[in-house]
């Protein structure tokens, strides 16, 4: 026979009875009140957010579509890097478990085909979670980026410029696609590196006119080509993230006051109780004094 | 964005240019997307959506090798856009002029074309005294310069505020 050890904190205190005492009840409809405050606050929030950001892709889809299905899949040896684009902050739902969940799957398939790979994050919940298995093949992130507001256009270059510079193949954009409110697509585009592009480019755009500096205008196209589909992909990550929190929040809301409710039904029941019982001593005492 | 320009790389560059020019003399007019009533357009920035896809029947860009105008059935194109005006000929008479930061410019096989550049406004909209005064501006910068990329960035404001005074002039005639 054993005993089992009871922390401090929950420690029945003397003469109470196998159930919750109404002090502690009534400690834990005020905790439950708060979470419900709290992920009250952060959906009307995410909602809020989520208006601004839903307008900003659209103007970015738009954008993104002109020059759209110009990059092309290179033919190389050398390595693939995976770019999951996950959040910094959590509580929101599972957009980055969906996004590191596929960044994973690829990156196992890979090294079952015995093909090299590396990891590039974006965001810090990728970079924390595929750390744990992936840390060697990570040569670099991003952190901190966007600050609330759906990211600029300049915000998105300078993430293209950090991922044109690394020494790849072809890359692997692993992102959210908003669809709508409750519906999200986790899908992955690829794109080839600077140098493969110009080096292939001549070859695949041979039916183009070239307009631009002699030499440079693949390069500087790749460059700005870059920037606007980043631009596409975070705004379109960021929607997602706003639009899943809303839900997770939702959902904690509904979740925090049916609990509340229930808690308040159990701890009026134990107060009545209480009150009966009082009653029935006073009563039954009473009664025994006058005979 | 600074743009590179790497030196010439000869050989294989020069034959493909020579398939290409080729190529235009073979071509003939009117490819697959190209309407009789004229070119399917777009134009857009990340900030605005200005349009989205429509039929026009000209557009003027302002590419670094020099101004040109596409039509409907216009070879394909990639090119890069040097701070300037971008026309939009939607009919003879409703003509629109936006001047653009930079960007490219793509007419591609099925004949559809696009102008995406970074920042465009509606050359009405521009401030003259606020153009001369940054010309004047970048102008003194450019002298008082201590490194390379300072001058370079006070090079690139007074091509900026040059090409908008240039583009106010020639809209307000």
């Amino acid at each position: 026979m054993y005993t089992s050890r009871i922390t401090k904190a929950c420690r029945k205190p003397f003469g109470s009875r196998g159930f919750a005492s109404e002090k502690e009840l009534r400690n834990r409809l005020s905790t439950i009140k708060n979470i419900s405050k709290v992920t009250k606050a952060m959906n009307m929030v995410a909602a809020a957010k989520l208006r601004k950001h839903q307008d900003a892709l659209a103007i970015a889809k738009t954008f993104a579509a002109g020059l759209d299905g110009l990059f092309f899949e290179a033919e190389t040896e050398k390595p693939t890097m995976v770019i999951p684009f996950s959040t910094d902050k959590g509580l929101c739902g599972g957009v980055n478990t969906a996004v590191n969940r596929e960044a994973k799957t690829q990156m196992m398939q890979l090294e079952n085909k015995g093909e090299e790979f590396m990891l590039f994050t974006y965001g810090g919940k990728s970079k924390g979670n595929l750390r744990r298995n992936f840390e060697r093949k990570m040569v670099g992130g991003i952190l901190d980026c966007g600050g609330g507001n759906p990211v600029t256009f300049a915000e998105a270059s300078e993430v293209a410029e950090a991922i044109a510079a690394q020494d790849f193949g072809n890359a692997n954009l692993i992102f959210n696609d908003f669809i709508n409110l409750i519906t999200y697509d986790t899908v992955t585009v690829t794109i080839p590196s600077s140098e493969l592009f110009e080096s292939q480019a001549e070859e695949k755009f041979m039916a183009y006119e070239e307009e631009g500096d002699e030499g440079g205008l693949f390069k500087n196209f790749y460059e700005f080509m870059l920037g606007v589909k980043l631009y596409y992909v975070i705004n379109n990550a960021q929607t997602c993230e706003q639009s899943s929190r809303m839900t997770a929040m939702d959902n904690s809301s509904s979740n925090a006051d049916e609990m509340y409710d229930k808690l308040l039904l159990q701890a009026n029941r134990l107060r009545q109780a209480k009150i009966t019982k009082e009653l029935m001593e006073i009563t039954s005492g009473a009664a025994a004094v006058q005979q | 964005f600074n743009f590179a320009v790497l030196p010439k790389r000869k050989g294989v560059r020069s034959m493909f240019r020579a398939t290409r020019i080729l190529r235009r003399a073979l071509r003939a007019e009117g490819a697959a997307g190209a309407t009789s009533d004229g070119l399917l357009f777009r134009f857009n920035t990340p900030s605005s959506s200005i349009i989205t896809e429509e039929t026009v029947k000209m557009v003027l860009v302002p590419a670094v090798s020099g101004d040109f105008g596409i039509l409907a059935g216009h070879v394909p194109v990639i090119a890069q856009l040097k701070p300037g005006v971008v026309s939009v000929h939607k009919t003879d008479s409703d003509v629109k002029h936006y001047f653009v930061s930079g960007g490219f410019a793509v007419v591609r096989e099925d004949a559809t074309a696009s102008v995406t550049a970074a920042e465009a406004v509606e050359v009405s909209e521009l401030d003259p005294a606020a153009v001369k005064a940054g010309i004047t501006t970048y102008t003194n910068e450019i002298a008082s310069a201590k490194t390379d990329e300072e001058k370079t960035n006070a090079e690139i404001g007074l091509e900026v505020h040059q090409a908008m005074e240039y583009a106010i002039s020639l809209t307000s005639n």
